[in-house]
Protein backbone atom coordinates (compact mmCIF):
# COMPACT_ATOMS: atom_id res chain seq x y z
CA UNK A 1 0.00 0.00 0.00
CA UNK A 2 1.32 3.80 -0.74
CA UNK A 3 0.63 6.26 1.81
CA UNK A 4 1.24 9.76 0.65
CA UNK A 5 2.21 12.65 3.12
CA UNK A 6 0.24 15.23 1.94
CA UNK A 7 1.17 19.29 3.50
CA UNK A 8 -1.60 20.35 5.25
CA UNK A 9 -3.61 23.71 3.44
CA UNK A 10 -3.24 26.55 5.28
CA UNK A 11 -6.37 26.73 7.88
CA UNK A 12 -5.62 27.20 11.57
CA UNK A 13 -7.35 23.96 12.38
CA UNK A 14 -9.83 25.40 14.75
CA UNK A 15 -12.31 22.68 14.61
CA UNK A 16 -16.18 23.80 13.18
CA UNK A 17 -18.23 24.92 17.11
CA UNK A 18 -19.76 22.39 18.01
CA UNK A 19 -21.61 21.86 21.22
CA UNK A 20 -23.09 18.55 21.82
CA UNK A 21 -21.05 16.71 24.98
CA UNK A 22 -19.32 14.43 22.12
CA UNK A 23 -17.79 17.22 21.45
CA UNK A 24 -17.43 18.53 24.85
CA UNK A 25 -15.83 15.40 25.73
CA UNK A 26 -13.75 15.72 22.45
CA UNK A 27 -12.55 18.72 23.39
CA UNK A 28 -11.18 17.30 26.89
CA UNK A 29 -9.73 14.51 24.76
CA UNK A 30 -7.24 16.92 22.64
CA UNK A 31 -6.37 18.61 25.68
CA UNK A 32 -5.56 15.84 27.73
CA UNK A 33 -2.89 15.07 24.55
CA UNK A 34 -1.64 18.44 24.41
CA UNK A 35 -0.76 18.59 28.05
CA UNK A 36 0.62 15.12 27.67
CA UNK A 37 2.39 16.54 24.59
CA UNK A 38 3.79 19.12 25.63
CA UNK A 39 5.30 17.50 29.47
CA UNK A 40 8.77 16.67 27.97
CA UNK A 41 10.83 19.87 28.71
CA UNK A 42 12.22 19.66 25.33
CA UNK A 43 9.21 19.80 23.90
CA UNK A 44 7.93 22.55 25.88
CA UNK A 45 10.83 24.58 25.13
CA UNK A 46 10.47 24.11 21.39
CA UNK A 47 7.24 26.02 21.71
CA UNK A 48 7.97 29.76 22.05
CA UNK A 49 4.70 30.43 23.75
CA UNK A 50 5.41 28.14 26.54
CA UNK A 51 9.13 29.10 26.91
CA UNK A 52 8.25 32.51 27.13
CA UNK A 53 5.22 31.66 29.63
CA UNK A 54 7.68 29.32 31.62
CA UNK A 55 10.39 32.19 31.76
CA UNK A 56 8.00 34.67 31.90
CA UNK A 57 6.88 33.03 35.51
CA UNK A 58 10.03 32.49 36.63
CA UNK A 59 11.30 35.82 36.44
CA UNK A 60 8.26 37.64 37.79
CA UNK A 61 8.45 35.10 40.99
CA UNK A 62 12.00 35.93 41.30
CA UNK A 63 12.38 39.69 40.86
CA UNK A 64 8.95 40.08 42.55
CA UNK A 65 10.95 42.13 45.25
CA UNK A 66 13.71 43.92 43.92
CA UNK A 67 13.46 47.52 43.02
CA UNK A 68 16.92 47.92 40.92
CA UNK A 69 15.98 47.83 37.34
CA UNK A 70 19.07 46.14 36.81
CA UNK A 71 19.08 43.28 38.27
CA UNK A 72 15.46 42.69 36.99
CA UNK A 73 16.53 42.81 33.75
CA UNK A 74 20.13 40.72 34.75
CA UNK A 75 17.90 38.37 35.61
CA UNK A 76 18.58 35.14 33.93
CA UNK A 77 15.21 34.16 32.74
CA UNK A 78 14.65 37.73 31.55
CA UNK A 79 18.19 37.25 29.81
CA UNK A 80 16.92 34.12 27.82
CA UNK A 81 13.35 36.11 26.59
CA UNK A 82 15.72 38.29 25.10
CA UNK A 83 17.56 35.19 23.51
CA UNK A 84 14.18 33.79 22.30
CA UNK A 85 14.10 36.87 19.63
CA UNK A 86 11.85 38.32 17.51
CA UNK A 87 9.32 35.56 18.35
CA UNK A 88 8.95 37.34 21.74
CA UNK A 89 8.25 40.48 20.84
CA UNK A 90 4.18 39.94 20.16
CA UNK A 91 4.51 37.35 23.42
CA UNK A 92 6.11 40.62 25.26
CA UNK A 93 3.65 43.25 23.78
CA UNK A 94 0.64 40.71 24.82
CA UNK A 95 1.67 40.32 28.15
CA UNK A 96 2.42 44.56 28.30
CA UNK A 97 -0.81 44.79 27.24
CA UNK A 98 -2.74 43.08 29.98
CA UNK A 99 -0.01 44.71 32.80
CA UNK A 100 2.79 46.83 32.36
CA UNK A 101 6.16 45.54 33.55
CA UNK A 102 10.38 46.30 32.98
CA UNK A 103 9.94 44.86 29.60
CA UNK A 104 11.40 47.85 27.80
CA UNK A 105 14.93 46.70 27.87
CA UNK A 106 14.16 43.25 26.23
CA UNK A 107 12.15 44.63 23.69
CA UNK A 108 14.56 47.73 22.70
CA UNK A 109 17.41 45.06 22.50
CA UNK A 110 15.36 42.39 20.60
CA UNK A 111 13.97 44.93 17.62
CA UNK A 112 16.86 47.83 18.48
CA UNK A 113 13.94 50.40 18.11
CA UNK A 114 13.02 52.67 20.80
CA UNK A 115 9.54 54.02 20.64
CA UNK A 116 9.60 55.72 23.86
CA UNK A 117 9.80 59.85 23.58
CA UNK A 118 12.39 60.66 26.29
CA UNK A 119 9.56 63.13 28.64
CA UNK A 120 8.26 59.78 29.08
CA UNK A 121 11.17 58.01 30.28
CA UNK A 122 10.69 57.06 33.82
CA UNK A 123 6.60 56.73 33.54
CA UNK A 124 5.91 53.20 33.14
CA UNK A 125 2.31 53.67 32.15
CA UNK A 126 3.51 56.06 29.22
CA UNK A 127 6.80 53.64 28.09
CA UNK A 128 3.79 50.72 27.84
CA UNK A 129 1.90 53.11 25.86
CA UNK A 130 4.61 53.97 23.54
CA UNK A 131 5.31 50.37 22.94
CA UNK A 132 2.19 48.89 22.17
CA UNK A 133 1.48 51.81 19.93
CA UNK A 134 4.95 50.71 18.09
CA UNK A 135 3.56 47.07 18.50
CA UNK A 136 -0.13 48.27 16.35
CA UNK A 137 1.96 50.29 13.99
CA UNK A 138 4.35 47.14 13.18
CA UNK A 139 1.50 44.66 13.75
CA UNK A 140 2.59 42.55 16.06
CA UNK A 141 -0.53 43.43 18.09
CA UNK A 142 -3.82 43.24 16.79
CA UNK B 1 -33.55 6.25 -2.94
CA UNK B 2 -30.53 8.54 -3.26
CA UNK B 3 -26.79 7.33 -3.15
CA UNK B 4 -26.57 6.91 0.33
CA UNK B 5 -28.97 5.13 2.75
CA UNK B 6 -30.97 7.14 5.28
CA UNK B 7 -31.36 5.30 9.00
CA UNK B 8 -33.96 5.36 10.61
CA UNK B 9 -31.48 5.60 13.95
CA UNK B 10 -28.77 7.57 12.76
CA UNK B 11 -25.67 7.75 14.82
CA UNK B 12 -25.37 11.63 14.24
CA UNK B 13 -25.42 13.51 17.84
CA UNK B 14 -24.87 16.49 16.04
CA UNK B 15 -24.13 18.51 12.98
CA UNK B 16 -22.92 21.60 12.19
CA UNK B 17 -22.68 24.30 9.48
CA UNK B 18 -20.21 26.94 9.87
CA UNK B 19 -19.02 30.26 7.59
CA UNK B 20 -16.11 32.09 9.24
CA UNK B 21 -15.96 35.61 7.69
CA UNK B 22 -14.05 38.76 7.02
CA UNK B 23 -16.26 41.20 9.17
CA UNK B 24 -16.92 44.84 7.84
CA UNK B 25 -14.89 47.29 10.24
CA UNK B 26 -18.28 48.94 11.90
CA UNK B 27 -19.87 45.13 12.80
CA UNK B 28 -19.65 45.27 16.98
CA UNK B 29 -19.86 42.49 19.21
CA UNK B 30 -23.07 43.95 20.87
CA UNK B 31 -24.90 44.74 17.80
CA UNK B 32 -25.04 40.87 17.03
CA UNK B 33 -27.91 40.36 19.55
CA UNK B 34 -30.21 42.09 17.30
CA UNK B 35 -30.10 38.90 15.11
CA UNK B 36 -32.54 37.47 18.34
CA UNK B 37 -35.40 39.80 17.61
CA UNK B 38 -36.98 37.94 14.33
CA UNK B 39 -35.94 34.64 15.96
CA UNK B 40 -37.28 34.88 19.94
CA UNK B 41 -39.88 32.50 19.70
CA UNK B 42 -38.61 29.92 18.52
CA UNK B 43 -35.15 30.32 20.25
CA UNK B 44 -35.52 32.03 23.60
CA UNK B 45 -32.35 31.29 25.23
CA UNK B 46 -29.34 33.29 25.21
CA UNK B 47 -25.62 33.33 26.10
CA UNK B 48 -22.70 34.82 25.37
CA UNK B 49 -19.88 33.30 23.10
CA UNK B 50 -16.31 33.36 24.82
CA UNK B 51 -13.36 33.05 22.91
CA UNK B 52 -9.91 31.86 24.97
CA UNK B 53 -6.98 33.74 23.30
CA UNK B 54 -3.67 34.57 24.79
CA UNK B 55 -1.82 31.26 24.03
CA UNK B 56 -1.95 28.26 26.66
CA UNK B 57 0.01 27.00 29.52
CA UNK B 58 0.35 23.88 30.35
CA UNK B 59 0.79 22.74 33.91
CA UNK B 60 0.78 19.21 35.43
CA UNK B 61 -2.09 17.70 33.13
CA UNK B 62 -3.67 20.60 32.76
CA UNK B 63 -4.31 23.03 29.61
CA UNK B 64 -5.64 26.26 30.38
CA UNK B 65 -6.09 28.92 28.61
CA UNK B 66 -5.55 33.10 29.77
CA UNK B 67 -7.91 35.12 28.92
CA UNK B 68 -11.47 35.55 27.72
CA UNK B 69 -13.16 37.47 25.74
CA UNK B 70 -17.02 38.05 24.44
CA UNK B 71 -17.53 37.31 20.91
CA UNK B 72 -20.89 36.89 19.97
CA UNK B 73 -23.90 35.25 20.93
CA UNK B 74 -25.40 31.29 21.37
CA UNK B 75 -29.21 31.71 20.75
CA UNK B 76 -31.17 27.86 21.87
CA UNK B 77 -34.12 26.51 20.32
CA UNK B 78 -36.76 25.75 23.04
CA UNK B 79 -36.04 22.15 23.54
CA UNK B 80 -32.52 22.97 22.79
CA UNK B 81 -31.37 21.15 20.16
CA UNK B 82 -31.00 23.59 17.69
CA UNK B 83 -28.25 26.63 18.66
CA UNK B 84 -27.36 29.14 16.21
CA UNK B 85 -24.01 30.81 16.72
CA UNK B 86 -23.51 34.51 15.93
CA UNK B 87 -20.04 35.79 15.95
CA UNK B 88 -18.20 38.96 13.98
CA UNK B 89 -16.12 36.57 12.40
CA UNK B 90 -18.39 34.19 11.48
CA UNK B 91 -21.72 32.21 11.94
CA UNK B 92 -22.86 28.52 12.96
CA UNK B 93 -25.89 26.60 13.23
CA UNK B 94 -25.53 23.41 15.17
CA UNK B 95 -28.54 20.83 15.01
CA UNK B 96 -28.69 18.32 18.20
CA UNK B 97 -29.86 14.61 17.69
CA UNK B 98 -32.51 13.59 16.45
CA UNK B 99 -31.44 15.20 12.97
CA UNK B 100 -33.51 14.59 10.60
CA UNK B 101 -31.94 15.16 6.71
CA UNK B 102 -29.55 17.45 5.38
CA UNK B 103 -32.22 19.08 3.19
CA UNK B 104 -33.98 20.19 6.33
CA UNK B 105 -30.46 21.31 8.11
CA UNK B 106 -29.43 22.78 4.85
CA UNK B 107 -32.46 24.88 4.47
CA UNK B 108 -32.55 26.49 7.86
CA UNK B 109 -28.79 26.90 8.41
CA UNK B 110 -29.71 29.00 4.88
CA UNK B 111 -32.41 31.37 6.86
CA UNK B 112 -30.01 32.00 9.54
CA UNK B 113 -27.19 32.49 7.10
CA UNK B 114 -29.29 34.85 5.45
CA UNK B 115 -30.67 36.99 8.34
CA UNK B 116 -27.00 36.73 9.72
CA UNK B 117 -25.41 38.79 6.11
CA UNK B 118 -28.11 41.22 6.40
CA UNK B 119 -27.85 42.75 9.74
CA UNK B 120 -23.88 42.66 10.04
CA UNK B 121 -22.67 42.82 6.14
CA UNK B 122 -19.78 41.27 6.59
CA UNK B 123 -17.12 41.92 3.44
CA UNK B 124 -16.67 38.73 2.27
CA UNK B 125 -16.23 34.84 3.58
CA UNK B 126 -13.18 33.00 4.28
CA UNK B 127 -14.18 29.56 5.37
CA UNK B 128 -16.62 27.48 4.90
CA UNK B 129 -17.34 23.95 6.97
CA UNK B 130 -20.08 21.38 8.19
CA UNK B 131 -18.97 18.69 11.25
CA UNK B 132 -20.94 15.57 11.94
CA UNK B 133 -20.14 14.21 15.24
CA UNK B 134 -21.48 10.18 15.23
CA UNK B 135 -21.98 8.11 18.39
CA UNK B 136 -21.87 4.13 17.51
CA UNK B 137 -22.49 2.10 19.95
CA UNK B 138 -20.74 -0.98 19.41
CA UNK B 139 -22.17 -4.39 21.10
CA UNK B 140 -19.46 -5.85 23.57
CA UNK B 141 -17.94 -8.40 23.09
CA UNK B 142 -16.21 -7.65 19.92
CA UNK B 143 -13.26 -9.15 18.32
CA UNK B 144 -11.91 -6.48 15.91
CA UNK B 145 -12.86 -2.59 15.62
CA UNK B 146 -12.67 -3.54 11.62
CA UNK B 147 -16.10 -5.80 12.46
CA UNK B 148 -17.57 -2.04 12.54
CA UNK B 149 -15.53 1.06 11.60
CA UNK B 150 -12.88 0.81 8.85
CA UNK B 151 -11.25 4.48 8.77
CA UNK B 152 -9.18 3.26 12.10
CA UNK B 153 -6.18 2.87 14.75
CA UNK B 154 -4.59 -0.59 13.57
CA UNK B 155 -2.35 -2.10 16.46
CA UNK B 156 0.44 -4.39 15.17
CA UNK B 157 -0.57 -8.15 15.13
CA UNK B 158 2.45 -9.35 17.79
CA UNK B 159 1.09 -6.61 20.12
CA UNK B 160 -2.02 -7.38 22.64
CA UNK B 161 -5.22 -6.21 20.81
CA UNK B 162 -7.02 -4.83 24.07
CA UNK B 163 -6.90 -0.91 24.03
CA UNK B 164 -8.43 1.24 27.35
CA UNK B 165 -8.49 4.23 25.40
CA UNK B 166 -7.39 5.75 22.01
CA UNK B 167 -7.97 9.54 20.01
CA UNK B 168 -6.48 9.69 16.85
CA UNK B 169 -6.81 12.53 14.15
CA UNK B 170 -6.64 11.88 10.85
CA UNK B 171 -6.23 14.89 8.20
CA UNK B 172 -7.56 13.51 4.55
CA UNK B 173 -7.00 16.26 1.96
CA UNK B 174 -9.59 15.99 -1.03
CA UNK B 175 -7.89 18.01 -4.43
CA UNK B 176 -10.55 17.83 -6.41
CA UNK B 177 -13.20 19.86 -4.36
CA UNK B 178 -10.25 21.18 -3.21
CA UNK B 179 -11.41 20.52 0.42
CA UNK B 180 -9.94 19.03 4.46
CA UNK B 181 -11.27 16.82 6.27
CA UNK B 182 -10.01 16.24 10.03
CA UNK B 183 -11.36 13.24 11.25
CA UNK B 184 -10.98 12.11 14.83
CA UNK B 185 -12.18 8.72 16.84
CA UNK B 186 -12.07 8.28 20.90
CA UNK B 187 -14.23 5.86 22.32
CA UNK B 188 -15.72 6.32 25.77
CA UNK B 189 -16.46 4.45 28.65
CA UNK B 190 -18.75 1.00 28.54
CA UNK B 191 -22.47 1.83 28.93
CA UNK B 192 -24.76 -0.08 31.41
CA UNK B 193 -26.14 -2.21 28.45
CA UNK B 194 -22.43 -3.31 27.43
CA UNK B 195 -21.98 -1.30 24.31
CA UNK B 196 -18.72 0.46 23.56
CA UNK B 197 -19.47 3.63 22.28
CA UNK B 198 -16.99 5.30 19.24
CA UNK B 199 -17.25 8.52 18.68
CA UNK B 200 -16.35 9.48 14.98
CA UNK B 201 -16.42 12.93 14.63
CA UNK B 202 -16.21 14.23 10.17
CA UNK B 203 -15.60 17.66 10.26
CA UNK B 204 -14.76 19.04 6.32
CA UNK B 205 -13.74 22.21 5.41
CA UNK B 206 -12.66 24.64 1.99
CA UNK B 207 -11.13 27.78 2.55
CA UNK B 208 -11.80 30.48 -0.26
CA UNK B 209 -12.82 33.12 -0.43
CA UNK B 210 -16.31 33.80 -1.93
CA UNK B 211 -18.31 37.09 -2.04
CA UNK B 212 -21.19 36.97 0.95
CA UNK B 213 -23.95 36.42 -1.35
CA UNK B 214 -22.43 34.21 -3.69
CA UNK B 215 -24.47 30.89 -4.28
CA UNK B 216 -21.08 29.45 -5.31
CA UNK B 217 -21.21 28.58 -0.92
CA UNK B 218 -23.98 26.64 -1.28
CA UNK B 219 -22.93 24.54 -4.28
CA UNK B 220 -20.02 23.98 -2.79
CA UNK B 221 -21.36 22.88 0.96
CA UNK B 222 -23.42 20.19 -1.51
CA UNK B 223 -19.09 18.85 -2.16
CA UNK B 224 -18.22 18.81 1.28
CA UNK B 225 -21.99 17.33 2.24
CA UNK B 226 -20.61 14.61 -0.46
CA UNK B 227 -17.15 14.21 0.97
CA UNK B 228 -18.42 13.68 4.47
CA UNK B 229 -21.20 11.07 3.42
CA UNK B 230 -18.35 9.49 1.16
CA UNK B 231 -16.01 9.35 4.44
CA UNK B 232 -18.22 8.03 6.54
CA UNK B 233 -20.21 5.40 4.67
CA UNK B 234 -16.48 3.86 3.25
CA UNK B 235 -15.81 3.87 6.82
CA UNK B 236 -18.62 1.75 7.88
CA UNK B 237 -19.23 -2.14 7.19
CA UNK B 238 -22.90 -3.42 6.68
CA UNK B 239 -22.57 -5.03 10.43
CA UNK B 240 -22.65 -1.43 11.76
CA UNK B 241 -25.23 -0.12 9.33
CA UNK B 242 -27.72 -2.81 10.94
CA UNK B 243 -26.92 -0.79 14.24
CA UNK B 244 -28.95 1.98 12.65
CA UNK B 245 -31.83 0.37 10.52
Amino acid sequence: MNYALVPSIEHDLAACPAISEEAKLLKLRAEQLLADYYKPLSTRWANPTIRFSDLKEEWERETAMLSSINEIAMHPAYQQIIGIGPVAVSLILYEMSKKPNHWFWALKSITGEDPVPSRAKGNIGEMTEAWLNWGREQRYLR
Amino acid sequence: MGKYEVFRNAPITEAVLEVVVLPSEEAKVGSLIRLHEPIRERFPKIEEGKEFRGGFKVGVGTASFVEEKAIGYLFRSHQENKVIQARLNGFAFSKLKPYENWESFRSEAKVHWNSYIEMTRPLKILRISMRYINRIEIPLPMRDFAEYILTRLHIAPGLPQAISQFFIRFEIPHSEIPAMAVIIQTIENVTDKNRLPLIFDIDVLRENEYPVDSPEVWIDFEKLHDFKNEIFFSSITEKTKELFR
